[in-house]
């Protein structure tokens, strides 16, 4: 059963069920003030997943936007992750008197005790601007003395509560996208199992998003527009950053001022694929790299057989045919929806189509032959 | 701290009996008669003491617990009331046993777990042994399950009770050692994955080490049906692996997968259906796979890119290809060595091929019994190859893919390969006229010694920086009961109008010479 998205049972089968909740019973959880602290939930120190969100003191909902508490730093990335066209609101805290350390051309690792948080919802209507979001999940990361931690927290109807999933969902609803067609992913709710298959690497949670490339861009904060790794620095949580003008940049995958076709879709499948297809992510074994520095054109796929692609090889023999979309696995797996070819392999249920033909434009554009299979 | 699972569980029990959900009259059926919908339920409001003195953490508003908490397994009737100080940080620490599962015999002690939190009895007999054990109901609602899977912690078992499970996500186990999933046997237990809609696996697990899975069955996953991925000490036992839609092709790629693992065991499986392999182990080291069934798969049993494995005593029937030992260019793990194929019955495979054209093993005929491709030391001995009807045992190389590769350090030619005292019968046929490899065999019917495929193959691609001669490769070959041994000569083959009539040479004798026997595979924890 399928309904709108912002009538009160809005959200058939499962996400009713993982999200119910009494807003009754829980409008206790006032949004967080500005004494709480994101340090007092103590999972750093080895403690389980609190048990409501607001304990974290990161962010509330107000009038269908997440809002960052006082701790908190909201920031934004220049090629986010697809998940099914959600909208999504990052923030970040880091313990008082830490700060993490500027690297180039790597993640950021943070101080023990840092939080972040990644919302996701969706307005009913893309097309409509600064529409109100129904929020669906946030997700918590928590770098513990042990590693990072990480879980869901589905929020409520009444979008006052949410509490930890350990086993996550999938949640199936409807909304109208930019073109003005329904929608009706069946979204995930990862478990916290789930987690690992994007974020470990060998077999260790890490960060996926901040990193000078994926900062380096303007947040409108309350106190107005600045750069993040500027504002960053000048608030004390980033040490030893250069100027934005020295820092690397990644592409803005659907802003073509921010880079050519070329540059825009390695950004895409940096920010939307390398976390697994690396040299120690989920996708290692197949030898597949899909980092925007990759220089060797068979570790990208060009020309380059699938190892263990079963019947996502999808009759085609290589990953990447130069000037030929139509014979690239690779593009056929993006715009797959079904589970055991698809790409990403979770995390999507929708075609990201704008994506994929960028995609598809970048292979049409690259030169040379694979030779008869 | 995650002692206090198994009272906390136990306590919320007993809210929920006395709570506004007065209908869960009877305790020990918690789960059949809780009606999940009307939820909330409140612990802590529904009073008694034991609550009101909750800690003054951030965490000590009142909880909520909805359908998620729903309980897996049953309780026996309590006994007495919530310890006091319970309600602690230690509720948070017992929080993802609450969130759906009865955890039975927590064994470790904490200060906060008085002696009456003792061990609840096992609720399920699969129970046995030290350590926690969380039984689910057939009945468990899938988030319930998957916050079990997600929330296990070392030495765990994870025992389901008889029944079918429906799953429309995929089942991911999260970081713990030593854990266990027990079913309550192959076609009793049954975990249904034909709605799953994310991910490529139905069962995940990754980076742990000492796993079992053992007695269930998987079905209909749309990917793998298990994916074991960077696991140390892995374990397979009588495990079933079936897809029941008629549509072949659309089954999921591997049965039971591991991938670059270490001490892998599999044993007393049956794996049916699969579109490429029915076990398949790549890019492992230390692989033991004895005493299982594959049948009805494009390839029954698959070693690829692994080191020391032992595969012996297996039933591999009516796939497309009985055992297949490959190895593949471009991956991190390379250069396949040290295995073992013996005393197994290869038989009947053949299996028209349904894997996806692209898929490496969709270049194989149907019909194929044995192959080995690209690796060195490799011993094939005692097995029964019998009615292939393309070929009984191939020794090729990585030229017959016909697929380009860059990778420097990779090598593609079989290396001293011993092949010896395998029963071959009636195999070749009628090689598979819809496969390249089958074609080219095809045509030197009319030379082949009794006009069938002969049984045991070189393709007679040589790597030409070794010294040319008869046998540069050491295959060594004694097979009294083969129909033939030859060198099919695909190095000279004209692909454009091949004919083996014209190139085959069969002729033992040039291999014939022995290879040291290879050591039998042995790790940790291995019984014989
Ligand atoms: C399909 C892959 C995928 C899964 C599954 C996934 N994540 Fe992420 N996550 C990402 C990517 C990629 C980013 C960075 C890009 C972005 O922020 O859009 C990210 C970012 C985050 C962030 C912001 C910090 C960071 O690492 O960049 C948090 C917090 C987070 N995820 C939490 C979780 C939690 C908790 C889970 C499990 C419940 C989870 N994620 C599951 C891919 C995934
Ligand atoms: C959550 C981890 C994950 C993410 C994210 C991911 N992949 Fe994959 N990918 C895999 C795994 C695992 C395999 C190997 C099994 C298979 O082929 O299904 C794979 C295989 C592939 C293959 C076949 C490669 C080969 O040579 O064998 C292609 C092509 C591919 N992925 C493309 C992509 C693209 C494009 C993206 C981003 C849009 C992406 N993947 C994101 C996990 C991932």
């Amino acid at each position: 059963m399928r309904r709108s998205l912002f009538s009160r049972s809005s959200l058939g089968g499962m996400f009713a069920i993982a999200i119910a909740g009494s807003s009754a019973a829980c409008g206790s959880s006032t949004p967080a003030g500005p004494t709480c602290s994101p340090g007092a939930a103590g999972v750093d120190t080895g403690g389980d997943f609190a048990p409501s969100l607001d304990a974290y003191c990161m962010v509330h909902v107000a009038d269908g936007q997440v809002v960052p508490n006082a701790a908190a730093t909201p920031y934004d990335v220049n090629t986010p992750l697809f998940s099914d066209y959600a909208v999504k609101y990052r923030t970040v805290w880091l313990p008082p008197g830490t700060s993490v350390a500027y690297v180039a051309d790597d993640r950021f690792e943070f101080p023990v005790g840092t939080v972040i948080t990644k919302s996701f919802g969706f307005p009913a209507d893309l097309r409509v601007a600064n529409a109100p979001v129904r929020w669906l999940e946030t997700r918590v990361l928590i770098r513990s003395a042990a590693g990072w931690v990480g879980s869901s927290y589905p929020w409520d109807d009444a979008q006052k509560s949410a509490q930890p999933s350990a086993g996550g969902a999938i949640v199936t609803f409807s909304f109208i996208d930019a073109g003005g067609k329904t929608q009706t992913p069946n979204y995930l709710v990862p478990s916290q199992a789930q987690c690992r298959k994007c974020h470990a690497n060998d077999g260790a949670m890490i960060t996926l998003g901040p990193s000078a490339a994926q900062l380096n861009r303007d947040f409108a904060y309350a106190s107005g527009a600045e750069n993040q790794l500027a504002h960053w620095a000048r608030v004390g949580l980033l040490s030893g950053a250069p100027t934005p003008a020295a820092a690397p940049k990644l592409a803005v995958w659907d802003d073509p001022a921010t880079g050519d076709t070329t540059a825009r879709a390695r950004a895409y499948l940096q920010a939307n694929c390398k976390y697994c297809h690396n040299g120690n992510g989920e996708a290692r074994t197949t030898g597949l790299v899909l980092s925007n520095t990759e220089a060797d054109p068979y570790t990208l796929g060009v020309c380059k057989p699938p190892v263990a692609a079963g019947k996502a090889a999808a009759n085609e023999h290589y990953d990447i045919v130069p000037g030929q979309p139509g014979q690239s696995i690779l593009l056929y797996r993006m715009q797959s929806t079904a589970p055991s070819i698809m790409m990403p392999e979770l995390g999507r249920s929708l075609e990201h189509a704008e994506a994929a033909q960028l995609v598809s434009d970048w292979i049409a554009g690259l030169s040379g032959t694979c030779g008869a299979p | 701290m995650r002692d206090s699972c198994a009272r906390l569980s136990y306590s919320l029990g007993r809210r929920l009996v006395n709570g506004p959900a007065g209908r869960l009259a009877r305790p020990d059926k918690l789960l059949a008669e809780l009606d999940l919908t009307t939820g909330p339920f409140e612990l802590g409001r529904a009073g008694g003491p034991p609550f009101a003195a909750a800690a003054p953490s951030p965490a000590a508003r009142p909880l909520v617990y909805t359908l998620e908490m729903a309980f897996i397994g049953s309780l026996p009737p309590l006994p007495g009331g919530m310890p006091p100080g319970a309600r602690t940080r230690r509720l948070a620490g017992g929080f993802a046993c609450l969130l759906g599962v009865v955890a039975t015999g927590c064994s470790s002690s904490s200060p906060s777990a008085p002696a009456t939190a003792s061990p609840i009895g096992s609720s399920s007999p699969l129970c046995k042994g030290a350590g926690r054990c969380v039984s689910i109901a057939a009945n468990a609602p899938e988030t319930a399950i998957a916050g079990a899977f997600a929330g296990v912690k070392d030495g765990d078992t994870l025992a389901f009770a008889p029944g079918t499970y429906e799953f429309d996500n995929q089942l991911a186990l999260g970081a713990a050692n030593g854990v266990t999933i027990l079913g309550a046997g192959q076609g009793k237990t049954i975990l249904d994955f034909h709605g799953q809609k994310q991910g490529d696996d139905a069962l995940y697990a990754q980076s742990v080490r000492d796993l079992t899975f053992q007695d269930f069955t998987v079905q209909d996953s749309p990917g793998n049906a298990s994916k074991a991925l960077g696991v140390t000490g892995l374990t397979f036992r009588s495990v079933e692996v079936k897809w029941t839609s008629k549509d072949s092709k659309s089954h999921g790629a591997y049965g039971l997968y591991p991938v670059q693992s270490e001490n892998v065991l599999i044993e007393q499986c049956a794996i049916s259906g699969a579109s490429d392999s029915g076990i398949y182990v790549g890019q492992s080291q230390q692989i033991v796979v004895r005493n299982n069934e594959a049948f009805a798969n494009v390839a029954g049993i698959e070693i690829e890119n692994s080191f020391f494995a032992d595969v012996y005593g297996n039933d591999s029937h009516d796939n497309t290809a009985g055992i297949l030992v490959f190895d593949l260019p471009g991956l991190t793990q390379e250069g396949g060595h040290d295995i073992r194929v013996h005393q197994n019955v290869i038989k009947s495979n053949d299996t028209e091929n349904f894997a996806a054209a692209g898929d490496i093993v969709s270049l194989v005929p149907g019909g194929t019994g044995f192959f080995v491709m690209a690796n060195h030391d490799v011993e094939v001995f005692d097995n029964m190859i019998i009615g292939n009807k393309d070929s009984g045992a191939g020794i090729i190389s990585y030229a017959l893919a016909q697929m380009a590769f860059t990778d420097a350090s990779y090598y593609e030619w079989p290396s001293k390969i011993y092949l010896h005292d395998n029963t071959f019968m009636t195999n070749g046929t009628m090689p598979d006229l819809a496969a390249d490899i089958g074609l080219v065999l095809a045509t030197g019917t009319s030379v082949y010694p009794g006009g069938n495929v002969p049984d045991v193959l070189w393709d007679g691609i040589a790597d030409p920086a070794l010294p040319a001669g008869p046998n540069p490769m050491q295959i060594c070959i004694h097979e009294p009961t083969a129909s033939g041994v030859c060198n099919m000569h695909f190095d000279q083959l004209d692909t454009n109008a091949p004919d083996e009539s014209k190139l085959v040479v069969c002729d033992p004798a040039p291999f014939d010479c022995t290879l040291p026997p290879l050591a039998p595979v042995t790790f940790p924890g291995l019984k014989p």
